[in-house]
């Protein structure tokens, strides 16, 4: 129940294409983020999946039914919608009850499953009131007991978080990943911040441009990115890439692992470098470092540096990305790394003020 | 895909035959009429080309007609902007008097043409008249004839028409002027701006849009007067009130000449589409700037 | 100084607005006055404000001239069947024009938009000669079918209707509501403010309407208030000025009564009107 495939997937517009041949397979009861910049076509395909937005060309599958060309409301989806599209005129019970009532439920049925599903979400008290006189937090609650109550196969939600508060934001998400682990139903959710997708996803599928880039885990996107963009994506503060016009790759490694006091003994990259800013928060700090090849952020428990000191950075060898100058991910090759760091200088990719000179790993 | 286009035919079909039927087909049944001598009585007319046409031309009543529908439309449009605009900047506040003073200039729109017609009509009675009573006693000016003479008669259809629709433009300018942001308002304060200058240097074209839709709105309004004058003055005196509309009203149902009336009316509907047209046009051009 | 300016200027803006109050109320309370005077006072000179005897004569002679009942009936019925049938076509038109998708939307639309353009005082001489063809002179007909098209209410309605979210339709389609449903349990109930103002200007439209029955009925049977009105001034000899100003009190009953109650929706209407 609530498998979803998408078969070369073809969404145009107006003659633009917005999505491209994609090709998906999200897993039964998987908390599935889809995530990406705005404009990436995230939207358009959860859309798609609910029908209320037509495939120019491909298949969908729930259940390996083809339901590319049935109706929206007789998938079996419910969707929780960004701006919530309650019923204006209608009480929150009505609200909930009207897909019930469209369907033919009976009456005390409906009454049931309204109680219930308002005990679980904590709408009990509001069932009489109007969506203009409820908070955000609470016109959230109804949207998503309205698509509750139909107990579809999959949940749809897009960005539904956004127009709410920073505190009850949080909240929210922790109580959504309950729900999930209570109602094991697919859940596929939309949004452009990551950190929303790292905290709550089992599956996350990035997209840029109509096109996913990469469909894993939370840590194995974080930890083996597939892409440049992935790496730049996904990560407080995004992942330092190095990159210089005319290179043949770009290398790249992550804030919490470039160490600033002694080398580490597998070091494969080490700059002198000067802190620029620093920003302490509390557990951990971080730096804003120029390095000759550019500035890079650094993230340490140690908050003894201040802008202006000089110092040396090294990253493990362990933690250095490669990269194409295109963009794919290619295996760890101290050439290939001694190679970009070599035409990096020679380009006049450094910065030519503070005069230092760049060691390279002999090791 | 088929079937929900046929579905969207059919909501819209009652209104759309509705319009071919009441205004698209009359349009070119006038046009077409205008080429024939149909006569009421006689219930049939023959093909006579232009002939409508000439006639109208060459009668210098029509020219007089024309001249009194332009006399009337631009005293109308003039005096009914103006005030218009002088009554939003009075009473355009908020507070209990101003919205009790808009809801009263708005009265006579919702009155029938007949009723506002009847009692001015009374008001302006030469001997028993309200209106030269106060000339007389408070002014001391000696009353004037008001309907009853050709030299005045126009200027007291235009006073009535006036008094009866401003309060309507007075209101769509009204909340013209609430879609300009408050802080524009307080940066001309701080920038020592007068009220009045205020108003003209800025108010009024910020929402010049606006008035320009109503001046258009206006012109055409006023070129189809017709129940004030049919129940004011029938057309008089000597002629003086005559306009195109009751030009057309009387040759088609009091002297049963479809075919020439038909005639002026076309030329109605020419004038009308033009104005229209150059409405549509200069509103490109804003469109384009903006 | 400057203040004892300002209240010259205060003032002055207060008298300014007293006389436009003035101006503007006058005339109804000296129709409303005159109503309740004999015909002789009406003659005198100088004309006097409050009636000497107050006396209901002109009502009278107003509602006993012969087909008073009938006018009074034939406005009614004519504004009520106008405002139906305009609401039953308008609504489904104004709907598909926002909201559906199909070939030739945009051309048929400028066609409601000529309508809304052409004044009655163009189409009148060829729709009475329709009406004539078509066999309705007898009938109340002619005065409300040529309006059943109220290109203004698709206008304004349909502009309404577009303000309504997408996402709102969407959510009714998946909670499985068919369109009708859709329109009638959801998007009218949101165009209630809309649909009033509609309903408003159809009915003081049709009501006060003179030009067009005038025109489309030549029997005393068809004619509504104001056409009748209009005869009763030139019925006698001398203008009987309290039964006309009766008359035209009873014809302007139903309106300020509406207006009264809903004052706050006439005058907020101007909201959408303003923005063009």
């Amino acid at each position: 129940m609530g498998k979803i495939v998408f078969e070369r997937v073809v969404k145009q517009f107006d003659k633009t294409t917005i999505i491209r041949g994609l090709n998906l397979a999200i897993a039964d009861g998987s908390f599935t983020v889809v995530v990406g910049p705005s404009g990436c076509g995230k939207t358009t395909l959860l859309r798609m999946v609910a029908g209320i937005s037509a495939v120019t060309s491909g298949k969908i599958y729930i259940d390996d039914v083809d339901v590319t060309n049935i109706e929206a409301s007789e998938r079996g989806v419910a969707m929780v919608f960004q701006n919530y599209a309650l019923y204006p005129t209608m009480t929150v019970r009505q609200n909930i009850e009207f897909g019930l009532k469209n369907i033919k439920v009976p009456k005390e049925e409906r009454d049931r499953l309204i109680a219930e599903i308002s005990k679980i979400i904590g709408l009990s008290a509001l069932l009489d009131r109007r969506p203009s006189s409820l908070s955000g937090g609470q016109r959230q609650r109804v949207a998503l007991a309205r698509a509750m109550v139909k107990k579809p196969k999959v949940f749809l939600m897009d960005e539904p978080l956004s127009n709410l508060d920073a505190k009850l934001r949080v909240q929210m998400r922790t109580e959504l990943i309950e729900l999930h682990e209570r109602l094991r139903t697919t859940f596929i959710y939309v949004t452009h911040d990551q950190v929303e997708a790292m905290s709550m996803a089992d599956t996350i599928v990035l997209m840029n441009n109509g096109q996913i880039i990469q469909t894993a885990s939370p840590e194995d996107l974080y930890h083996e990115p597939a892409h440049i963009f992935a790496a730049s994506f996904i990560g407080t503060p995004p992942m330092n890439i190095l990159r210089c016009e005319g290179c043949e790759f770009a290398v790249g490694f992550r804030a919490e692992h470039i160490h600033m006091r002694e080398a580490p003994e597998d070091a494969a990259l080490r700059f002198d470098a000067r802190i620029i800013t620093r920003e302490m928060l509390g557990s951990e700090t971080n730096y804003k470092i120029h390095i000759p090849y550019g500035d890079v952020m650094a993230k340490n428990p140690d908050a003894s540096f201040h802008p202006g000191d000089r110092l040396s950075i090294s990253i493990p060898q362990n933690n250095v990305y490669l990269f194409q100058a295109t963009g794919e991910r290619i295996p760890f090759d101290k050439e290939k790394v001694r190679n970009f760091l070599g035409a990096a200088e020679k380009k006049a990719c450094q910065e030519e003020s503070t005069g230092l000179e760049k060691k390279r790993d002999e090791a | 895909m088929k079937k929900d286009h046929l579905k969207s035919y059919l909501m819209i079909s009652p209104a759309i035959l509705g319009i071919c039927l009441f205004v698209v087909y009359p349009m070119i049944s006038l046009i077409g009429i205008s080429f024939t001598n149909y006569d009421l009585v006689r219930g049939s007319g023959k093909f006579v080309k232009l002939a409508n046409y000439e006639k109208l031309f060459s009668q210098p009543a029509f020219g007089e007609i024309l001249s009194n529908t332009l006399i009337y439309t631009f005293y109308y449009v003039v005096l009914t902007m103006s005030l218009a605009l002088f009554f939003a900047f009075l009473v355009q506040r908020s507070n209990w008097f101003d919205r009790f003073v808009q809801g009263v200039t708005f009265l006579p729109h919702i009155t029938a043409m007949v009723s506002v017609s009847l009692v001015w009509m009374w008001l302006m009675d030469p001997f028993a008249g309200f209106l030269n009573y106060i000339l007389e006693e408070w002014f001391h000016v000696k009353g004037l004839q008001w309907l009853q003479s050709s030299s005045t008669a126009m200027m007291s259809v235009i006073i009535i028409n006036v008094w009866k629709s401003v309060g309507y433009y007075t209101l769509i300018i009204l909340s013209a002027l609430k879609t300009i942001p408050a802080d524009i308002y307080e940066a001309a304060d701080l920038d020592h701006s007068t009220k009045l200058r205020t108003f003209f240097k800025i108010t009024i074209p910020m929402i010049s849009p606006t008035l320009f839709f109503l001046l258009v709105v206006m012109t055409i309004s006023s070129f189809n007067v017709f129940d004030s004058i049919k129940v004011l003055t029938g057309g008089g005196p000597v002629r003086s009130t005559m306009v195109l509309v009751y030009y057309i009203y009387e040759y088609a149902f009091i002297h049963m000449r479809l075919g020439y009336a038909a005639a002026a009316g076309t030329v109605q509907l020419i004038i009308v589409s033009f104005i229209t047209f150059i409405y549509f046009k200069l509103l490109q051009k804003r469109i384009y700037y903006k | 100084m400057k203040t004892l300016m300002h209240n010259v200027a205060g003032i002055t803006v207060l008298i300014l607005k007293l006389v436009l109050v003035a101006i503007f109320v006058f005339p109804f309370v000296w129709m409303i006055l005159t109503s309740f005077k004999t015909i002789d006072e009406t003659n005198m000179y100088p004309p006097t404000l409050l009636p000497h005897a107050w006396t209901t004569e002109g009502f009278s002679k107003a509602t006993g001239l012969g087909n008073f009942a009938v006018y009074a009936r034939n406005s009614i019925i004519v504004t009520l069947c106008s405002i139906v049938i305009q609401f039953a076509i308008l609504i489904p038109a104004a709907y598909a024009f926002a909201i559906k998708e199909f070939p030739g939307k945009k051309l048929l639309f400028s066609l409601v938009i000529l309508a809304f353009m052409i004044p009655v005082q163009v189409t009148f001489v060829p729709v009475y000669l329709l009406m004539a063809k078509l066999g309705w002179l007898g009938t109340l007909l002619p005065q409300f079918m040529p309006f059943m098209a109220n290109a203004f209410g698709i206008f304004l309605l349909r502009q309404t209707f577009m303000q309504i979210p997408d996402e709102i339709i969407e959510a009714a389609r998946l909670d499985h509501a068919r369109e009708r449903q859709i329109i009638t349990q959801i998007m009218l109930p949101m165009a209630r403010p809309t649909l009033a103002t509609i309903a408003l200007f159809a009915f003081i439209s049709s009501w006060n309407s003179y030009f067009w029955p005038l025109v489309m009925t030549d029997q005393d049977q068809l004619r509504p208030l104001t056409v009748g009105l209009a005869i009763l001034k030139d019925a006698e000899g001398t203008v009987n000025w309290p039964a006309i100003m009766a008359g035209n009190v009873i014809l302007f009953l139903p309106i300020i009564a509406m207006f009264l109650v809903a004052k706050k929706q006439f005058l907020g209407s101007f909201s959408y009107l303003g923005i063009k």
